[in-house]
């Protein structure tokens, strides 16, 4: 685990690939890139947004996205967003996919989750027990 | 991730098909999401500790947690197979999703790289939908497959 939070940012498949990206932007051309990033601003009649990569800790510049076609309407300032694109030239890309990240959604899925700690506490603890003398679980009897 | 209501219920649907201990197979199932420890530290302590519990978060470091689990079982090794199992379906599910961040590092520490398959979102519920669909059918086929065993029994 300590190796993993120290060696991270060196090994990361996804961080290296921004990086190269950033600093050497002109040898990265036309590279499928994909990220979650927060909205700085919307410019809905040129179909352009100024985001910033979000990968904590870690810090990126910001990126100009061209959206093309797709439906930028509904987007604001601050909005979470995950882009899918091609890496177009310095700190700018073409946006391929762009998915809004509504906070509500990710509230489900904790949501979701919580009924799931008294179904599995249920179904392990109706057949095992702990032994406080013996430090290990037991199996009820009537599942012996 | 798909939530924890889908993986303990097809750690569920796995248990009772393949006649593995159901409770333990659930266990496993969540096993690798104790890396969302990272979240309590986030919002308690504005900590960013993802990147220290990721490695709970691989096939190798969830065993490692199985195996300790299993430790406090009388028959350890028995305790381990359905935990194991329970990890290997988390795994597959997590496997389906789409994540832009990249997807998980199956080989760590041997391999950074990462894998995935890009077939649905993780805030996509279409999942947690088939999971209980699937929960429900799997519980009644068997409630009608052992009510009906009895009573052959009984004519026995």
């Amino acid at each position: 685990m300590f190796y993993c939070f120290q060696e991270h940012e060196k090994n990361d498949p996804q961080i290296k690939k921004y990086k190269l990206l950033f600093n050497d932007s002109e040898n990265y051309n036309n590279t499928v890139i994909s990220f979650l990033a927060k909205i700085i601003t919307v410019d809905k009649t040129n179909q352009t947004l100024y985001v910033f990569i979000q990968e904590e800790p870690y810090t990126y510049p910001s990126v100009k996205v061209n959206a093309g076609n797709l439906d930028i309407q509904n987007l604001k300032k601050g909005d979470l967003i995950d882009i899918i694109g091609i890496f177009d030239g310095k700190n700018q890309m073409i946006a391929t996919k762009i998915w809004l990240n509504e906070p509500w959604k990710i509230d489900l899925i904790y949501l979701r989750s919580l009924p799931a700690i008294p179904f599995v506490l249920y179904l392990f603890l109706r057949t095992w027990k702990f032994n406080t003398t013996a430090w290990r679980f037991e199996r009820r009897k009537k599942n012996a | 991730m798909p939530d924890w209501l889908t993986h303990s219920l097809v750690g569920w649907i796995t248990g009772k098909t393949i006649k593995l201990e159901i409770g333990l197979v659930a266990i496993g199932s969540l096993i690798p999401d104790i890396s969302k420890l990272n979240l309590l530290f986030d919002w308690l302590l504005g900590i960013k500790l993802e990147t220290f519990f990721l490695p709970i978060h691989t096939p190798l470091g969830a065993l490692l947690i199985a195996y300790v689990i299993a430790f406090f079982f009388q028959e350890m090794k028995k305790a381990l197979i359905p935990l194991s199992v329970g990890i290997a379906t988390h795994f597959i599910l997590d496997l389906l999703l789409l994540n832009v961040s990249g997807g998980m590092p199956l080989l760590f520490p041997l391999s950074w790289d990462e894998w995935q398959l890009n077939f649905i979102r993780s805030d996509d519920y279409t999942m947690t939908i088939i999971a209980i669909v699937a929960a429900v059918v799997v519980y009644f086929f068997y409630f009608i497959y052992e009510k009906r065993k009895l009573k052959q029994n009984k004519y026995l």
